[in-house]
Protein backbone atom coordinates (compact mmCIF):
# COMPACT_ATOMS: atom_id res chain seq x y z
CA UNK A 1 0.00 0.00 0.00
CA UNK A 2 1.56 3.29 -1.09
CA UNK A 3 2.21 5.98 1.87
CA UNK A 4 0.12 8.28 0.15
CA UNK A 5 1.00 10.80 3.34
CA UNK A 6 4.75 10.89 1.82
CA UNK A 7 4.33 13.40 -0.74
CA UNK A 8 2.72 16.03 1.89
CA UNK A 9 5.39 15.03 4.34
CA UNK A 10 8.58 15.75 1.81
CA UNK A 11 7.26 19.42 0.99
CA UNK A 12 7.10 20.09 5.18
CA UNK A 13 10.95 19.37 5.59
CA UNK A 14 13.48 16.68 7.39
CA UNK A 15 10.91 14.57 9.46
CA UNK A 16 11.51 13.89 12.79
CA UNK A 17 14.28 17.04 13.54
CA UNK A 18 11.67 18.55 16.58
CA UNK A 19 11.51 21.72 14.95
CA UNK A 20 7.88 23.14 14.23
CA UNK A 21 6.42 21.26 10.73
CA UNK A 22 5.22 24.78 9.30
CA UNK A 23 8.01 26.95 9.67
CA UNK A 24 10.33 24.16 7.26
CA UNK A 25 7.32 23.65 5.51
CA UNK A 26 7.34 27.01 3.81
CA UNK A 27 10.86 27.19 3.82
CA UNK A 28 11.34 24.24 1.40
CA UNK A 29 8.19 25.39 -0.38
CA UNK A 30 9.73 28.46 -0.74
CA UNK A 31 12.99 26.69 -2.64
CA UNK A 32 10.93 24.46 -4.64
CA UNK A 33 9.10 27.68 -5.72
CA UNK A 34 12.14 29.50 -6.96
CA UNK A 35 13.58 26.37 -8.48
CA UNK A 36 10.61 25.70 -10.33
CA UNK A 37 10.42 29.39 -11.46
CA UNK A 38 13.82 29.50 -12.66
CA UNK A 39 13.13 26.07 -14.68
CA UNK A 40 10.09 27.75 -16.58
CA UNK A 41 12.17 30.82 -17.13
CA UNK A 42 14.88 28.76 -18.27
CA UNK A 43 12.48 26.73 -20.76
CA UNK A 44 11.11 29.89 -21.86
CA UNK A 45 14.46 31.08 -22.83
CA UNK A 46 14.95 28.09 -24.84
CA UNK A 47 12.04 28.47 -27.10
CA UNK A 48 12.40 32.15 -27.48
CA UNK A 49 15.87 31.12 -28.69
CA UNK A 50 14.74 28.75 -30.94
CA UNK A 51 12.23 30.66 -32.67
CA UNK A 52 14.13 33.57 -33.31
CA UNK A 53 17.17 31.28 -34.42
CA UNK A 54 16.80 31.08 -38.24
CA UNK A 55 18.65 32.49 -41.86
CA UNK A 56 18.00 35.81 -43.28
CA UNK A 57 16.28 34.94 -46.88
CA UNK A 58 14.67 36.91 -49.33
CA UNK A 59 11.96 36.06 -52.16
CA UNK A 60 10.53 37.05 -55.53
CA UNK A 61 8.29 35.71 -58.03
CA UNK A 62 7.36 35.61 -61.58
CA UNK A 63 3.69 34.46 -61.35
CA UNK A 64 1.47 34.12 -64.53
CA UNK A 65 3.84 32.31 -66.69
CA UNK A 66 1.26 30.59 -68.56
CA UNK A 67 0.77 28.99 -72.37
CA UNK A 68 -2.50 28.04 -74.35
CA UNK A 69 -2.69 26.07 -77.34
CA UNK A 70 -4.36 27.17 -80.50
CA UNK A 71 -7.67 26.02 -81.98
CA UNK A 72 -8.92 24.46 -85.20
CA UNK A 73 -12.51 24.33 -85.60
CA UNK A 74 -14.62 24.28 -88.99
CA UNK A 75 -18.54 23.88 -89.31
CA UNK A 76 -21.10 22.85 -91.71
CA UNK A 77 -24.27 23.87 -92.44
CA UNK A 78 -24.55 20.47 -93.82
CA UNK A 79 -22.89 18.33 -90.66
CA UNK A 80 -23.39 14.38 -91.82
CA UNK A 81 -25.82 14.84 -93.89
CA UNK A 82 -26.12 13.83 -97.81
CA UNK A 83 -25.98 16.92 -100.79
CA UNK A 84 -26.00 14.65 -103.45
CA UNK A 85 -28.34 11.56 -104.52
CA UNK A 86 -29.22 9.74 -107.82
CA UNK A 87 -32.09 7.18 -108.55
CA UNK A 88 -32.30 5.44 -111.59
CA UNK A 89 -29.93 7.54 -113.23
CA UNK A 90 -29.36 7.72 -117.01
CA UNK A 91 -26.09 9.33 -118.65
CA UNK A 92 -26.35 12.72 -118.22
CA UNK A 93 -28.52 12.98 -115.31
CA UNK A 94 -26.67 15.12 -112.46
CA UNK A 95 -27.37 16.31 -108.95
CA UNK A 96 -25.93 19.20 -107.17
CA UNK A 97 -25.62 20.37 -103.61
CA UNK A 98 -23.57 22.57 -101.41
CA UNK A 99 -22.57 22.81 -98.31
CA UNK A 100 -21.45 25.93 -96.41
CA UNK A 101 -17.94 25.72 -94.51
CA UNK A 102 -17.17 28.09 -91.82
CA UNK A 103 -14.00 28.43 -89.55
CA UNK A 104 -14.04 29.34 -85.78
CA UNK A 105 -10.24 28.40 -84.78
CA UNK A 106 -7.82 29.96 -83.78
CA UNK A 107 -5.39 29.47 -85.51
CA UNK A 108 -4.44 30.33 -89.23
CA UNK A 109 -5.38 26.87 -91.04
CA UNK A 110 -5.55 25.66 -94.73
CA UNK A 111 -8.60 23.84 -96.00
CA UNK A 112 -8.36 20.31 -97.58
CA UNK A 113 -10.99 18.40 -99.60
CA UNK A 114 -11.19 14.43 -99.87
CA UNK A 115 -13.37 11.83 -100.35
CA UNK A 116 -14.14 7.92 -99.71
CA UNK A 117 -16.11 5.99 -102.33
CA UNK A 118 -17.99 2.42 -101.97
CA UNK A 119 -20.35 0.61 -103.81
CA UNK A 120 -20.20 -1.75 -107.26
CA UNK A 121 -18.27 0.78 -109.22
CA UNK A 122 -20.47 3.56 -110.11
CA UNK A 123 -18.20 6.16 -108.63
CA UNK A 124 -15.69 5.72 -111.60
CA UNK A 125 -18.75 6.26 -114.21
CA UNK A 126 -19.58 9.59 -112.09
CA UNK A 127 -18.00 13.00 -113.60
CA UNK A 128 -17.38 15.60 -110.60
CA UNK A 129 -16.93 19.43 -110.23
CA UNK A 130 -16.38 21.06 -107.04
CA UNK A 131 -16.83 25.01 -107.93
CA UNK A 132 -15.70 27.58 -104.36
CA UNK A 133 -17.60 30.52 -104.04
CA UNK A 134 -19.69 32.02 -101.50
CA UNK A 135 -23.48 32.36 -100.14
CA UNK A 136 -25.64 35.59 -99.56
CA UNK A 137 -28.00 34.83 -96.64
CA UNK A 138 -28.02 31.59 -94.54
CA UNK A 139 -28.45 28.38 -96.48
CA UNK A 140 -30.48 25.54 -95.64
CA UNK A 141 -28.67 22.16 -95.95
CA UNK A 142 -28.01 21.04 -99.18
CA UNK A 143 -29.44 24.18 -100.56
CA UNK A 144 -26.99 26.31 -103.22
CA UNK A 145 -29.70 28.93 -102.84
CA UNK A 146 -28.01 32.27 -103.01
CA UNK A 147 -24.55 30.40 -104.35
CA UNK A 148 -22.09 32.27 -106.25
CA UNK A 149 -19.16 30.98 -107.56
CA UNK A 150 -15.78 32.67 -107.31
CA UNK A 151 -14.61 34.68 -110.38
CA UNK A 152 -11.09 33.24 -110.32
CA UNK A 153 -10.49 30.62 -112.43
CA UNK A 154 -8.09 28.23 -110.22
CA UNK A 155 -7.24 25.05 -112.50
CA UNK A 156 -8.58 26.35 -115.75
CA UNK A 157 -11.80 24.54 -115.42
CA UNK A 158 -13.68 27.58 -114.93
CA UNK A 159 -14.88 30.07 -112.71
CA UNK A 160 -14.40 28.93 -108.92
CA UNK A 161 -13.65 24.91 -109.65
CA UNK A 162 -11.02 23.90 -108.07
CA UNK A 163 -11.65 20.03 -108.85
CA UNK A 164 -13.23 18.26 -111.55
CA UNK A 165 -13.11 14.75 -112.82
CA UNK A 166 -14.34 11.66 -112.00
CA UNK A 167 -15.54 10.78 -108.14
CA UNK A 168 -14.05 7.67 -108.17
CA UNK A 169 -10.62 9.92 -108.06
CA UNK A 170 -11.17 12.44 -106.10
CA UNK A 171 -7.93 12.03 -103.31
CA UNK A 172 -9.00 9.77 -100.49
CA UNK A 173 -6.23 10.86 -97.29
CA UNK A 174 -5.59 13.53 -95.67
CA UNK A 175 -1.98 13.49 -97.01
CA UNK A 176 -3.13 13.31 -100.41
CA UNK A 177 -5.77 16.06 -100.03
CA UNK A 178 -6.95 19.09 -102.54
CA UNK A 179 -5.89 22.16 -100.85
CA UNK A 180 -8.38 24.62 -101.09
CA UNK A 181 -8.17 26.24 -103.47
CA UNK A 182 -4.89 25.11 -104.61
CA UNK A 183 -1.50 23.31 -103.39
CA UNK A 184 0.26 26.31 -105.51
CA UNK A 185 -1.62 29.20 -103.75
CA UNK A 186 -3.39 27.59 -100.67
CA UNK A 187 -6.01 29.91 -98.72
CA UNK A 188 -5.33 30.92 -95.38
CA UNK A 189 -8.30 30.47 -93.07
CA UNK A 190 -8.62 33.07 -90.15
CA UNK A 191 -11.11 33.00 -87.78
CA UNK A 192 -14.33 34.00 -89.15
CA UNK A 193 -13.88 32.67 -92.74
CA UNK A 194 -16.51 31.17 -94.42
CA UNK A 195 -16.97 29.83 -97.95
CA UNK A 196 -19.16 27.75 -100.07
CA UNK A 197 -18.72 24.76 -102.19
CA UNK A 198 -21.13 23.21 -104.80
CA UNK A 199 -20.73 19.81 -105.48
CA UNK A 200 -22.10 18.35 -108.77
CA UNK A 201 -21.76 14.66 -109.88
CA UNK A 202 -22.92 13.69 -113.77
CA UNK A 203 -23.33 10.38 -114.72
CA UNK A 204 -21.08 9.67 -117.85
CA UNK A 205 -22.04 8.09 -121.20
CA UNK A 206 -20.64 5.00 -120.71
CA UNK A 207 -22.38 1.66 -120.92
CA UNK A 208 -20.16 0.20 -118.54
CA UNK A 209 -22.22 2.27 -115.96
CA UNK A 210 -25.42 -0.15 -116.10
CA UNK A 211 -26.32 -1.06 -113.08
CA UNK A 212 -24.12 -0.25 -110.89
CA UNK A 213 -24.02 2.30 -107.35
CA UNK A 214 -22.03 4.14 -105.62
CA UNK A 215 -21.43 6.43 -102.38
CA UNK A 216 -19.38 9.13 -101.32
CA UNK A 217 -18.67 10.59 -98.66
CA UNK A 218 -16.96 13.71 -98.54
CA UNK A 219 -14.20 15.31 -95.88
CA UNK A 220 -13.66 19.00 -95.31
CA UNK A 221 -10.54 19.32 -93.01
CA UNK A 222 -8.94 22.03 -91.44
CA UNK A 223 -5.15 22.15 -91.04
CA UNK A 224 -3.36 24.61 -88.56
CA UNK A 225 -0.33 26.21 -90.76
CA UNK B 1 29.65 21.57 12.36
CA UNK B 2 27.64 19.65 14.72
CA UNK B 3 26.55 23.52 16.14
CA UNK B 4 25.91 24.56 12.33
CA UNK B 5 23.11 21.58 12.10
CA UNK B 6 21.42 22.52 15.52
CA UNK B 7 22.15 26.41 14.17
CA UNK B 8 20.22 25.21 11.16
CA UNK B 9 17.18 22.87 12.75
CA UNK B 10 16.38 25.74 15.47
CA UNK B 11 16.63 28.49 13.06
CA UNK B 12 17.60 28.15 9.37
CA UNK B 13 16.59 32.00 8.58
CA UNK B 14 19.48 32.57 10.98
CA UNK B 15 21.82 30.34 9.54
CA UNK B 16 20.94 32.00 5.68
CA UNK B 17 21.13 35.33 7.08
CA UNK B 18 24.56 34.53 8.82
CA UNK B 19 25.72 33.36 5.29
CA UNK B 20 24.65 36.27 3.31
CA UNK B 21 26.16 38.41 5.84
CA UNK B 22 29.72 36.46 5.24
CA UNK B 23 29.07 36.64 1.63
CA UNK B 24 29.16 40.24 2.03
CA UNK B 25 31.95 41.00 3.93
CA UNK B 26 33.89 38.77 1.26
CA UNK B 27 32.76 40.98 -1.23
CA UNK B 28 33.81 43.76 0.78
CA UNK B 29 36.95 42.80 1.56
CA UNK B 30 37.73 42.22 -2.35
CA UNK B 31 36.76 45.63 -3.24
CA UNK B 32 39.16 47.36 -0.78
CA UNK B 33 42.03 45.44 -1.91
CA UNK B 34 44.05 48.08 -3.79
CA UNK B 35 47.14 47.24 -6.09
CA UNK B 36 48.65 48.84 -9.18
CA UNK B 37 47.04 48.01 -12.58
CA UNK B 38 47.17 49.04 -15.88
CA UNK B 39 44.26 48.72 -18.29
CA UNK B 40 44.25 48.94 -21.96
CA UNK B 41 40.85 49.16 -24.36
CA UNK B 42 40.12 48.23 -27.99
CA UNK B 43 36.83 50.05 -28.77
CA UNK B 44 34.69 50.32 -31.70
CA UNK B 45 34.73 46.10 -32.04
CA UNK B 46 31.38 46.92 -34.62
CA UNK B 47 28.91 43.64 -35.50
CA UNK B 48 26.82 44.39 -38.83
CA UNK B 49 24.35 42.20 -40.06
CA UNK B 50 24.70 40.74 -43.93
CA UNK B 51 21.48 41.93 -45.93
CA UNK B 52 19.95 39.13 -48.32
CA UNK B 53 18.10 40.13 -51.13
CA UNK B 54 18.15 39.88 -54.45
CA UNK B 55 16.71 41.69 -57.99
CA UNK B 56 14.43 40.48 -60.92
CA UNK B 57 14.56 42.03 -64.00
CA UNK B 58 11.05 40.62 -64.51
CA UNK B 59 9.34 41.13 -60.56
CA UNK B 60 6.14 39.97 -60.73
CA UNK B 61 5.80 39.66 -64.18
CA UNK B 62 5.90 36.58 -66.43
CA UNK B 63 9.12 35.01 -67.88
CA UNK B 64 7.58 33.69 -70.37
CA UNK B 65 3.77 33.37 -72.05
CA UNK B 66 2.69 31.99 -75.48
CA UNK B 67 -0.66 31.85 -76.86
CA UNK B 68 -2.03 29.98 -79.52
CA UNK B 69 0.40 27.57 -79.81
CA UNK B 70 0.92 24.50 -82.03
CA UNK B 71 2.55 21.25 -81.78
CA UNK B 72 6.35 22.04 -82.83
CA UNK B 73 6.57 25.39 -81.30
CA UNK B 74 8.78 26.92 -78.99
CA UNK B 75 8.65 29.83 -77.09
CA UNK B 76 11.94 31.21 -75.02
CA UNK B 77 11.88 33.95 -72.37
CA UNK B 78 14.91 35.37 -69.57
CA UNK B 79 15.29 36.82 -66.28
CA UNK B 80 18.44 38.26 -64.67
CA UNK B 81 18.76 37.68 -60.98
CA UNK B 82 20.90 40.02 -59.23
CA UNK B 83 22.48 39.11 -55.52
CA UNK B 84 21.63 42.86 -54.24
CA UNK B 85 22.51 41.79 -50.93
CA UNK B 86 25.72 42.38 -48.76
CA UNK B 87 26.42 38.98 -48.31
CA UNK B 88 26.77 35.32 -50.32
CA UNK B 89 23.50 33.71 -50.66
CA UNK B 90 22.45 30.01 -51.52
CA UNK B 91 19.72 30.83 -54.43
CA UNK B 92 17.04 28.38 -55.44
CA UNK B 93 14.44 27.92 -57.76
CA UNK B 94 10.63 26.76 -56.83
CA UNK B 95 7.49 27.19 -58.38
CA UNK B 96 3.98 26.63 -57.89
CA UNK B 97 1.81 23.54 -59.36
CA UNK B 98 1.07 24.51 -62.55
CA UNK B 99 -2.54 25.41 -63.19
CA UNK B 100 -3.98 23.10 -66.57
CA UNK B 101 -7.55 23.74 -68.37
CA UNK B 102 -8.65 21.87 -68.88
CA UNK B 103 -7.24 19.46 -65.97
CA UNK B 104 -7.04 16.31 -68.13
CA UNK B 105 -5.25 15.13 -70.45
CA UNK B 106 -3.53 18.56 -68.92
CA UNK B 107 -1.29 20.62 -71.09
CA UNK B 108 1.73 21.15 -68.29
CA UNK B 109 2.16 17.08 -68.36
CA UNK B 110 2.75 17.72 -72.33
CA UNK B 111 5.19 20.61 -72.94
CA UNK B 112 8.23 20.41 -71.77
CA UNK B 113 10.64 23.36 -69.59
CA UNK B 114 14.21 23.91 -70.04
CA UNK B 115 15.83 26.11 -67.61
CA UNK B 116 19.69 27.11 -68.39
CA UNK B 117 21.92 29.20 -66.25
CA UNK B 118 23.47 31.31 -68.94
CA UNK B 119 25.68 33.21 -66.26
CA UNK B 120 26.54 37.16 -65.81
CA UNK B 121 24.91 38.73 -68.76
CA UNK B 122 27.75 41.40 -68.84
CA UNK B 123 30.19 38.67 -69.68
CA UNK B 124 31.95 39.17 -72.97
CA UNK B 125 35.37 37.65 -72.69
CA UNK B 126 36.27 33.46 -71.42
CA UNK B 127 32.46 33.22 -70.51
CA UNK B 128 31.73 29.86 -68.90
CA UNK B 129 29.75 27.65 -70.30
CA UNK B 130 25.85 27.52 -69.78
CA UNK B 131 24.52 25.48 -67.02
CA UNK B 132 21.42 23.29 -67.01
CA UNK B 133 19.32 23.63 -63.86
CA UNK B 134 16.27 21.64 -65.24
CA UNK B 135 14.96 19.85 -68.53
CA UNK B 136 11.61 17.62 -68.73
CA UNK B 137 7.96 17.75 -68.21
CA UNK B 138 6.59 21.29 -67.36
CA UNK B 139 4.80 19.13 -64.76
CA UNK B 140 7.97 17.27 -63.47
CA UNK B 141 10.13 19.82 -62.43
CA UNK B 142 11.22 19.78 -58.73
CA UNK B 143 9.48 21.67 -56.21
CA UNK B 144 12.51 23.38 -55.60
CA UNK B 145 16.21 23.70 -57.36
CA UNK B 146 19.14 24.51 -55.69
CA UNK B 147 21.05 26.97 -57.95
CA UNK B 148 24.22 27.12 -55.72
CA UNK B 149 26.13 30.31 -53.99
CA UNK B 150 25.92 33.55 -55.67
CA UNK B 151 28.24 36.12 -53.87
CA UNK B 152 27.05 39.66 -53.62
CA UNK B 153 26.95 42.14 -56.93
CA UNK B 154 26.46 39.28 -58.63
CA UNK B 155 24.11 38.58 -61.52
CA UNK B 156 22.95 35.36 -63.06
CA UNK B 157 20.64 35.10 -66.54
CA UNK B 158 18.21 32.26 -66.54
CA UNK B 159 16.82 31.11 -70.00
CA UNK B 160 13.02 29.18 -69.64
CA UNK B 161 12.24 27.52 -73.14
CA UNK B 162 9.14 25.74 -73.52
CA UNK B 163 8.20 23.23 -76.25
CA UNK B 164 5.17 21.77 -77.48
CA UNK B 165 6.34 18.13 -78.81
CA UNK B 166 4.87 17.29 -82.43
CA UNK B 167 3.06 14.47 -81.68
CA UNK B 168 2.22 13.73 -85.24
CA UNK B 169 0.40 13.92 -88.24
CA UNK B 170 -3.60 13.58 -88.47
CA UNK B 171 -4.78 15.37 -85.05
CA UNK B 172 -2.47 13.19 -83.02
CA UNK B 173 -2.01 16.19 -80.70
CA UNK B 174 -5.75 17.48 -81.12
CA UNK B 175 -6.67 16.52 -77.55
CA UNK B 176 -4.45 19.87 -76.39
CA UNK B 177 -6.76 22.17 -78.69
CA UNK B 178 -7.75 25.19 -76.86
CA UNK B 179 -5.88 23.62 -73.65
CA UNK B 180 -3.36 26.08 -71.02
CA UNK B 181 -1.50 26.10 -68.31
CA UNK B 182 -0.04 28.48 -65.87
CA UNK B 183 2.53 28.43 -63.07
CA UNK B 184 4.62 31.01 -61.17
CA UNK B 185 8.18 30.79 -60.20
CA UNK B 186 9.58 32.14 -57.13
CA UNK B 187 13.56 32.78 -56.53
CA UNK B 188 14.28 32.79 -53.04
CA UNK B 189 17.84 33.34 -51.42
CA UNK B 190 19.02 32.67 -48.14
CA UNK B 191 22.30 33.06 -45.90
Amino acid sequence: MPDQNASARAHEGPPGDGSPPSDRGRVFATAIKLAATAAVLAGASLLAGAATWSNLNATVTNPSNSFSVGTVNLSSNSPSSAVLSLAGAEPGDFSTGCIRISYTGTLPAELKLYGTGAGSGLNQYLMLVVTRGSFSGTPSSGSCTGFTADTTNYIAQGAGVIYSGVLAALPSTAASALIDPTSANPATWDPQSTHGYRLQVTVLNDARAQGLNGRATFTFEADSI
Amino acid sequence: MHRLKSLWRASPRKVLVAMGGLMAAAAVAVGSGANFNSTSANPSNVFTAGTISHSNSKTNAAILTASNIVPGNTATGTVDIKNTGSASGTFALGHTVAVDTPASPGLSKKITMTVQDLGDPACVTACPAAVSVYTGLMSAMPVSIPLGVSAAGVTHRYQFTMSFPDGGINGADNAYQGASTTVEYTWSSTS
